[in-house]
């Protein structure tokens, strides 16, 4: 039964229609951002501003369609752990891609 | 917000019988990707090794149905193994981006000129939708509402088959543009990291249909939904995926 206690949560739905709403209305945004030309505002500026937006509607998503804002953080854990093995990953690839640079 | 309250997980741990069909489709996995990085033997390798994958995960699902069929529900047990699932397919496209961002960092400025923002934005809306479909069908779950169990449940497949759809007419647009797997490095990151998520959202339709299948029959209920729960995590998590490709792949070029 442990493993039950662990995982068992109660919380009230959220509205998801709202959360709908919000991932839609960031999208567009986000489009249009992408279409302003890079010389008119650099991808310096552009590219974190749409990472951000990006991050936000996938927080969203997981928050609170997949719960994970009600749910037991060990499900939480199952992503974050997976995080710095990712970093650690892209790291050895850029090394690697850097030792094949002509 | 709704007032209503989502019922806790109160199932004793059950352990699945012992199953020699992971064995097999693993065997399938080696099979076939020994096959895909053969030079001379890709086109009979590969789809043997695809065969037995599918096999292998046809007789693992059909003896995992059965078992929920006839023995006690294990949601919780199983939530946390689609929660581990999903740790390592976050690895898996971690891997992928990385790889498509470095060869994208090589490549001509106007490489990625064919790509259609309009109607791959039209696609991430589509995506969109459908995960706001399978999170009304899992809250149809909670609530015992079959009849919009089903209908939530067949928009959702729906609309990924959309997805499918419209990204294989993107596919067919960029051929025609020259953008295609083996000509340049760009394309064989594109096609590859698209295509793994297409072939994840095509995976997420047949496992839908197969939910929709066990809603037809009344296998879901109050205090019975953890299918439809699971089923919805990996298809978030799909749509997750897809959010930060359109922005990397689409928007950022």
């Amino acid at each position: 039964m442990e493993s039950s206690h662990i995982l068992a949560t109660t919380h009230k739905a959220p509205n998801y229609v709202a959360i709908f709403v919000w991932l839609i209305g960031i999208t567009a945004v986000e489009v249009a951002v992408g279409y302003i030309p890079h010389s008119i505002v650099p991808r310096e500026v552009l590219y974190p501003v749409l990472l951000a937006m990006a991050g936000t509607k996938a927080v969203l998503v997981a928050l609170y369609y997949m719960h994970l804002r009600y749910d037991s953080k060990w499900f939480l854990m199952m992503m974050l752990v997976s995080l710095p093995l990712g970093v650690l990953f892209v790291l050895a690839m850029v090394l690697g891609f850097a030792r094949l640079a002509p | 917000m709704t007032e209503m309250t989502h019922e806790s997980i109160h199932e004793e741990i059950h352990m699945p019988g012992p199953s020699f069909w992971p064995l097999v489709l693993a065997f399938g996995m080696l099979v076939f990707a020994a096959g895909m990085i053969s030079k001379d033997m890709r086109l009979i390798i590969a789809p043997v090794g695809a065969a037995i994958l599918a096999v292998g995960v046809a007789g693992w699902l059909t003896g995992n149905i059965r078992e929920r069929m006839h023995g006690p529900t294990l949601a919780g047990d199983s939530k946390l193994a689609i929660w581990m699932f999903l740790g390592s397919e976050v690895l898996f496209f971690t891997g992928l981006i990385a790889t498509f961002l470095l060869i994208r960092a090589r490549a001509p400025a106007d490489v990625a000129h064919a790509l259609n923002i309009p109607l791959t934005a039209l696609n991430t809306f589509v995506l969109l939708t459908s995960s706001l479909t399978a999170v009304m069908a899992h809250d149809s779950a909670v609530k015992g509402n079959r009849s919009r169990l089903i209908l939530f449940l067949a928009l959702t497949a729906v609309l990924g088959a959309a997805f499918v759809s419209v990204q294989g007419y993107e596919y067919t647009r960029l051929y025609a543009e020259g953008l295609q797997w083996t000509n340049i490095p760009y394309g064989t990151a594109f096609f590859t990291l698209t295509g793994f998520h297409g072939t994840h959202v095509i995976v997420g339709v047949i496992w839908c249909l197969g939910v929709l299948g066990g809603a037809a029959r009344g296998v879901f209920g109050k205090g019975h939904y953890g299918g439809v729960e699971n089923f919805g995590l990996y298809w978030h998590f799909v749509d997750i995926v897809w959010i930060l490709l359109f922005t990397l792949i689409y928007l950022m070029q």
